[in-house]
């Protein structure tokens, strides 16, 4: 019996949404079937989580997208916070074009995401692995931020 | 006949006046004045007092010019006058003239003429000692000195009376008198003596005898010696009107009357000599012959010592005379001819007629020869005299006519200098305020064109900040563009063909048609995203015509004229200085202040164009046109030229009122 994963996908660019989905499908095919929910922008992000039809295993939020003030989200930031309290036990991964240290330090502080992945970082078997890391419990943070992260230690 | 004797008589009297003033030396006898008293003691030879005056005048001629030193000549030229040395009396007369003149002293200047007209009296040249008198008489006048002017009106009248111009005279006389008082005796008696003279001339006898009479009134007042020899002048004077009037007996009254004081006729032979021929003229006239031909001879004899040529030739006439009256013809003839040829040879006219006239009495054969000479002798004698008249007359014309046009000229002189000080200072005031007036309006013109230039500059900022926060924006939303769109786009075509990777099917290649066709997508994006940055550049760098355009469109919310604007895109603005651009803004914005006020246009076109070396600047409008050249330039005009100037470009006006204005201004680009 394959083990089911409910994963929430937030994306403006479907085309991307597609490539997560044509990815996610070829992890462990034989042990995993996986259930795709998604949004391509605050508003749509919100819905879904707000009216989740199910509990999420695992969330994928791309950082920019396109706000939604009425519920004050102007980012993918805002809908990993609320997500993390509405589902705590959700696994969050955090996927971003920037190299924003600042930014990374919030992310850390306040949402402290199972994945912070730089998509600059990011191809197809490093996707994998990062399912593979956090499906075990343990934190993927991607090579670029891993080093920003060492610079700032040693500092 | 005797008018000769009795002229000389007059003039003897105020020529030997000099002599009396001088007596008055002081106790201090120093060198100079012991000469000077040496030289006028009568006592002493003449040649003794002829050399100390040349000692005396050696001594004053080394001394400056100053009042004691003129007073010192006037002494010596006294000296030279009585001695007889009359050409020296004229040289230092002339010198007191001129030393009076730099010295300033019109006193001594008054005195010295008098004594140059004396020189000329001496000679007779009555005109130029005329004309002295009259210049010694305006000064003495001028300083209200009225006895000396008087007395140089009594000298005047005996040049005008010698001169026959008896008229004259009399008036001359009679101003004189005017000035004189009871006081002045001397010179009254002068006068009335010299009335009595002209009126005897003028052949109003009667008249002439009371002048004569006044004048031996004032004599009785005082018995001096002088007094008396000058009644004896009066009393031959009226013996001789008498004897014109024809009244012998009367005449021959006065002058026995005269020869009884025969004290003063010895000291003076001259008169007596004059009195005794005089006598013997009326006794031959009353056929009163017992004296005679002595009384004739006697006198001629004193005369001819005395060298006085007129009176030898009138006793040489009265002898002439009386041989004819006596049938002595030879003996007539012989005094007729001798007196014509002395007067001949001393060239005196009036005894040449006399003389001609006798000599046709005595020899009545050669009677036409005679008159045609005598005639002829006459006439000039006449003419000469009218001549002299109208040239005594002339002179005091003339110069009153010279001081007057002096006068004239001084204050013509003076208001013109007065005039010309007020115009200068005038024209200056005037200059100076204009050029006050012309700095403060070009001060006042830099400091607007500096506000007008901040204006711009600010302008220029604004339009610039503008574009600036313009350019964030649309940085932001390029980079925006790139980073959500291109980048996310690119992610997941990687992503996906990376999946492609992993799969084998054939049927794979379909999806990879479409992940390449995404990526010509993504290519078009950017080449759309590169394309509006180009587009934007221009934008951006065009600031100038940016600001150009945002005015424009300002006009046409102002101006009633429909607008049209348009910019040759190649002009490379950047590289142009910034004073250019403000000019050509400034330039702009008065031309459409222009347009909007007086222009009444309905059309107006703006173009920047561009030549190789040059922008041009050209904006036409079909209003109502200017005449560039009749009204004083408004500050507008003023102001296009100055900044046209200030890029060292070139103007263009072409207006006519009724044809629309074309303004082209040429400036030189870089």
């Amino acid at each position: 019996m394959k083990q089911k994963l409910k994963i929430l996908m937030v994306d403006d660019h479907p085309f991307i949404l597609q490539a997560y989905k044509n990815t996610l499908d070829l992890f462990k095919p034989t042990e995993y079937e996986m259930v795709y929910y998604d949004g391509v922008d605050g508003k749509t992000g919100y819905d879904v989580i707000v009216n989740a039809p199910t509990e999420y295993d695992i969330a994928l939020f791309d950082i920019s997208i396109p706000e939604y003030p009425a519920q004050n989200i102007s980012s993918g930031i805002d809908l990993a916070i609320l997500l993390k309290n509405t589902m705590p036990d959700c696994k969050i991964i955090l996927l971003t074009m920037h190299h924003d240290k600042m930014k990374f330090k919030y992310i850390q502080e306040n949402i402290d995401p199972i994945g912070l992945v730089i998509k600059n970082d990011m191809d197809f078997k490093e996707f994998l692995m990062v399912m593979e890391t956090i499906i075990e419990g343990k934190k993927y943070y991607s090579e670029t931020i891993l080093k920003m992260m060492e610079e700032e230690n040693f500092n | 006949m005797n008018k000769k004797i009795l002229s000389i008589l007059c003039i003897l009297i105020f020529f030997s006046c000099k002599k009396v003033e001088i007596n008055t030396t002081n106790q201090k006898l120093d060198s100079l004045k012991l000469y000077l008293k040496i030289a006028n003691d009568i006592k002493t030879p003449l040649e003794i007092r002829k050399i100390n005056n040349e000692k005396a005048l050696s001594l004053v001629s080394k001394q400056n010019n100053d009042s004691l030193n003129r007073f010192y000549y006037f002494e010596i030229a006294n000296r030279y006058y009585n001695n007889g040395e009359i050409e020296k009396f004229k040289k230092i007369s002339i010198k007191l003239i001129n030393n009076s003149i730099s010295g300033n002293d019109s006193t001594h200047l008054a005195k010295s003429y008098t004594f140059l007209a004396d020189y000329y009296g001496y000679k007779f040249v009555s005109d130029s000692a005329y004309l002295y008198y009259f210049k010694a008489g305006k000064i003495y006048s001028s300083l209200k000195d009225n006895i000396k002017t008087a007395k140089t009106l009594i000298n005047k009248a005996v040049c005008q009376l010698n001169e026959k111009d008896y008229v004259g005279s009399e008036t001359s006389i009679f101003k004189a008198l005017k000035l004189l008082n009871i006081k002045n005796k001397k010179l009254k008696y002068q006068s009335y003596n010299l009335l009595g003279v002209i009126y005897n001339e003028l052949s109003e006898y009667d008249k002439s005898i009371e002048y004569h009479n006044k004048a031996l009134e004032l004599l009785k007042i005082e018995n001096s010696v002088e007094n008396r020899r000058l009644t004896l002048i009066s009393l031959n004077n009226i013996g001789l009107i008498y004897q014109n009037k024809k009244d012998y007996k009367k005449s021959i009254f006065y002058f026995e009357k005269a020869l009884e004081e025969k004290k003063i006729l010895e000291d003076d032979p001259f008169s007596s000599a004059a009195l005794i021929t005089n006598l013997g003229y009326s006794k031959l006239k009353l056929n009163d012959l017992k004296k005679l031909p002595g009384l004739f001879y006697e006198p001629l004899m004193a005369l001819e010592q005395l060298n006085s040529i007129s009176g030898v030739i009138n006793c040489k006439l009265n002898l002439t005379e009386y041989y004819t009256f006596i049938k002595d013809t030879a003996k007539a003839f012989s005094f007729a001819t001798s007196s014509y040829r002395l007067s001949k040879s001393n060239n005196l006219p009036k005894d040449i007629l006399l003389s001609l006239k006798q000599l046709s009495i005595v020899n009545p054969e050669k009677i036409a020869d005679y008159s045609s000479e005598y005639i002829k002798i006459n006439d000039s004698l006449q003419l000469s005299e009218r001549k002299m008249r109208n040239k005594l007359a002339r002179i005091e014309f003339e110069t009153e006519e010279l001081t007057v046009e002096k006068k004239d000229l001084v204050t013509k002189q003076r208001n013109i200098i007065f005039s010309a000080f007020g115009i200068v200072l005038l024209l200056s005031i005037a200059f100076l305020i204009r050029f006050q007036i012309m700095k403060n309006r070009a001060l006042l013109l830099k400091q607007e064109q500096q506000k007008a230039n901040e204006e711009v500059y600010q302008l220029l900022l604004n339009q610039q900040n503008k574009i600036e926060s313009v350019r964030q924006v649309e940085k932001k939303r390029i980079a925006q563009e790139l980073h959500d769109g291109i980048l996310g786009k690119l992610f997941g075509t990687r992503m996906n063909l990376g999946i492609l990777n992993n799969e084998k099917e054939d049927n794979q290649i379909k999806k990879r048609m479409f992940y390449i066709e995404e990526l010509k997508g993504i290519e078009q994006e950017i080449r759309e995203i590169s394309h509006d940055l180009s587009s934007e550049k221009t934008a951006i760098f065009n600031n100038f015509v940016a600001m150009v355009s945002q005015f424009i469109e300002n006009q046409k919310s102002v101006c009633k004229a429909e607008i049209e604007f348009e910019s040759d895109d190649n002009i490379n603005w950047n590289q142009q200085e910034n004073m250019l651009k403000i000019n050509f803004y400034r330039i702009l914005q008065e031309c459409f202040q222009n347009i909007n006020k007086h222009a009444n246009a309905t059309q107006v076109f703006v173009t920047f164009e561009k030549s190789e070396t040059s922008i041009i600047l050209n904006i036409q409008d079909n209003g109502i046109g200017f005449n560039y050249f009749k009204k004083k330039k408004g500050i507008g005009l003023r102001n296009m030229i100055a900044r046209t100037q200030d890029s060292n470009g070139t103007m263009n006006v072409d207006t006519n009122p009724g044809k629309g204005t074309t303004l082209n201004f040429e400036m030189p680009q870089l």
